[in-house]
């Protein structure tokens, strides 16, 4: 009896259920290494880094709080945090308007060139991110695109300067970056919505407006809100393009991060400053993850 | 059978024909479904069915014909703005909103306020027994239930006609037929039109007034399940509906409404039926498995002999199949009501009437559903 007994133990051990967990086990190890030594040691270390103290061109091993306090001291720091946050925000409402319909028409209403049109849309994502940047230097310039063709149009008869070096064009080139992301999970949420769920909106008195209010939008907010976050992310920590497009006015709280670990050679009080950033981001996008999880999104 | 004909005609279609690039859906058909009919538009998969319902409902346009509703022409009225609604296949429940908003949605797009709905989505709920899931959301109910879900929702609004596009389909077999049997009170009870999609025969011949037996975007027969069962039209739809045996024959004498058919080396008697079959025509002989007596105390009008080649218990009867010269004929006997006490090989007598056979033209044989 004795023996029977453990053999059946044996045989569970080798049953296909462990098998199973002893496989996603081992899969689960290269991408757990990689979290840990790619996303978690930096961060950690950014963050012991926050709390010491430099000295002339030294770091000095010291445990201080004064890095911290020294952002809530000076308000240029959080002024310059506000206004990045606004100019997330435009960025991605602005992102989100201009990429909607796009991820509508290119998912639910187009039959044919589907795919053709869907990378399209990526495509800018495989061009440099600087000279997509640079571009748009020469669209909004001085003797850009938008001058060339208002001057020989007539309309103005000087170049206008409003285009270039302040906040529109930061705004604008972000959105711009932006688009295909906020596109990219709208287009996914969008297409996943099955037929037969519109068809039952339209037979049970819902025109194609209704309809749209009623069943195609609220399931697509899950994508909307992932692409919201995505491009909110992108917008807020960005500083080359402030950098490369934003003159004086433009400047984002980015810059001053990026200032801090290059020219000012301040680690410490930069590892300070991106860490607020990365706090106050993580709020923001839990409050967005519980506002986009509604009930019932399509489950397997 | 007056009683019906003289009803209203509640949906009709016309010549209607749908093409898919270059693909016939729908070829040519009239449909004159009446006033609280349980209609069924019966079929194998592709055979259109599903296409003509989504026509009625406005979900599709006929590529040719008109389709009236309640005797207006509303082939191109679109869908919203149609008195007819439908419960699909996988029931599109909603799944962003909880059962009482589902129901509500056909109530909110007429403009009726949450409070004047209150009391419809009540009554709906308690016809299909679901009063006490009112906050639950789709993911959170069984098939069964999601069904019974789809059902009030198309309900609510009180349609002219309600469409059901293999709602059982997806229901595993004790809950489908307890499903057959709410369906069709509720349709009873509401004197609601239903027109009712599949390729279920039993469900077809259990619950409905009338089917049309549809075959490659045209329809074979429509008739009352007993015409459609006792005398099919078609091969097709003999073979479709229940078990059949078909046997090939030549007619080798015509009478005023009886042919004389030789089958190997046996005559039968058949009675005429609206195919056009001459003297020394080969036909298709078919014939109901449960009409083949077997060993008959009397003599019956047609007779011949064949050998035991297997017997199979299938619970309430015997399948019994018996072969002479080089063709096969099943016949079902109730379990009680028969001694088997014969060996393989051994004759046996079979004699059936002549009403129950069928004869057909041979160049029909073709479209015979052959299950493998």
């Amino acid at each position: 009896m004795k023996n029977v007994k453990s053999s059946t133990k044996q045989l569970a051990f080798y049953s296909p259920k462990n098998i199973n967990n002893a496989r996603s086990f081992i899969l689960g190890i290269p991408i757990t290494v990689w979290l840990v030594l790619i996303v978690l040691v930096p961060v950690l270390l950014m963050f012991i880094m926050s709390f010491k103290q430099k000295s002339g061109y030294e770091i000095l091993n010291v445990f201080t709080f004064n890095n911290y306090l020294e952002f809530f001291k000076n308000e240029t720091y959080w002024k310059l945090l506000l206004k990045s946050f606004r100019m997330a925000f435009i960025v991605s409402i602005v992102a989100i308007i201009s990429g909607y319909p796009l991820a509508y028409f290119i998912s639910r209403r187009l039959r044919k060139f589907r795919n053709f049109f869907y990378m399209l849309i990526i495509t800018p994502l495989w061009v440099s991110y600087l000279v997509r940047i640079i571009a748009w230097r020469t669209i909004l310039g001085n003797r850009g695109l938008i001058n060339t063709a208002l001057l020989n149009l007539g309309i103005i008869k000087e170049p206008l300067s409003i285009f270039l070096y302040n906040q529109v064009s930061v705004v604008i080139t972000l959105t711009y970056i932006a688009i295909p992301f906020v596109f990219i999970p709208l287009y996914t949420s969008l297409e996943k919505i099955p037929n037969n769920i519109i068809d039952a909106a339209r037979d049970l008195g819902a025109s194609e407006f209704n309809t749209f209010i009623n069943v195609i939008f609220p399931l697509s907010l899950p994508g909307l809100v992932t692409g919201f976050m995505l491009s909110f992310i992108i917008a807020l920590g960005d500083y080359i393009i402030p950098a490369q497009l934003g003159g004086n006015t433009g400047i984002m709280y980015g810059n001053v991060v990026w200032a801090q670990f290059g020219g000012a050679f301040n680690w410490p009080f930069g590892s300070a400053l991106g860490f607020i950033l990365f706090f106050i981001a993580a709020i923001v996008l839990i409050i967005a993850q519980i506002f986009g999880s509604k009930e019932g999104i399509f489950v397997e | 059978m007056d009683k019906e004909s003289s009803n209203f005609s509640q949906i009709v279609l016309k010549n209607v024909s749908k093409v898919f690039q270059d693909f016939v859906a729908v070829d040519n058909i009239n449909l004159d479904i009446k006033k609280s009919e349980f209609f069924s538009l019966l079929g194998p998969s592709g055979c259109g069915k599903t296409t003509t319902l989504r026509m009625i409902a406005g979900l599709e346009s006929p590529t040719s014909g008109k389709i009236f509703l309640g005797g207006k022409d509303v082939t191109n009225v679109p869908a919203y703005k149609r008195d007819v609604n439908t419960v699909f296949q996988d029931y599109a429940i909603f799944p962003h909103m909880n059962v009482w908003d589902n129901i509500y949605f056909p109530l909110k797009m007429k403009g009726i306020s949450k409070k004047e709905a209150a009391p419809k989505i009540e009554k709906v709920l308690k016809l299909v027994n679901m009063l006490n899931f009112s906050n639950r959301y789709s993911h959170q109910l069984s098939g069964g239930q999601r069904q019974r879900i789809a059902l009030a929702r198309a309900l609510v609004n009180e349609p002219q006609a309600l469409l059901l596009d293999e709602p059982l389909g997806a229901l595993d077999f004790k809950l489908r037929v307890a499903m057959q049997t709410v369906l069709k009170d509720i349709q009873q009870e509401l004197g609601i039109t239903f027109i009712y999609v599949t390729h279920d025969q039993t469900e077809a011949i259990t619950m409905s007034d009338r089917i049309a037996v549809m075959r490659q975007g045209v329809v074979d027969q429509i008739g009352t399940p007993d015409e459609i069962y006792n005398k099919p039209a078609t091969p097709f739809v003999a073979s479709f509906i229940g078990e059949m045996n078909f046997v090939d024959g030549k007619v080798v004498e015509e009478y005023e409404d009886e042919l004389k058919v030789k089958i190997a080396n046996n005559f039968i008697i058949c009675k005429k039926n609206n195919y056009l079959i001459k003297k020394d025509d080969e036909v298709l002989v078919s014939i109901r498995p449960e009409k083949v007596y077997i060993n008959p105390e009397q003599k019956l009008p047609n007779q011949i002999y064949a050998k035991l080649s297997r017997i199979v218990f299938r619970g309430d009867n015997y399948q019994i199949t018996t072969q002479f010269d080089s063709s096969e004929l099943t016949s079902v006997v109730a379990a009680k009501s028969i001694n088997l006490n014969f060996n393989l090989g051994h004759e046996l007598r079979l004699g059936w009437y002549t009403e129950d056979v069928q004869v057909f033209p041979i160049q029909l044989k073709k479209n015979i559903i052959k299950y493998k």
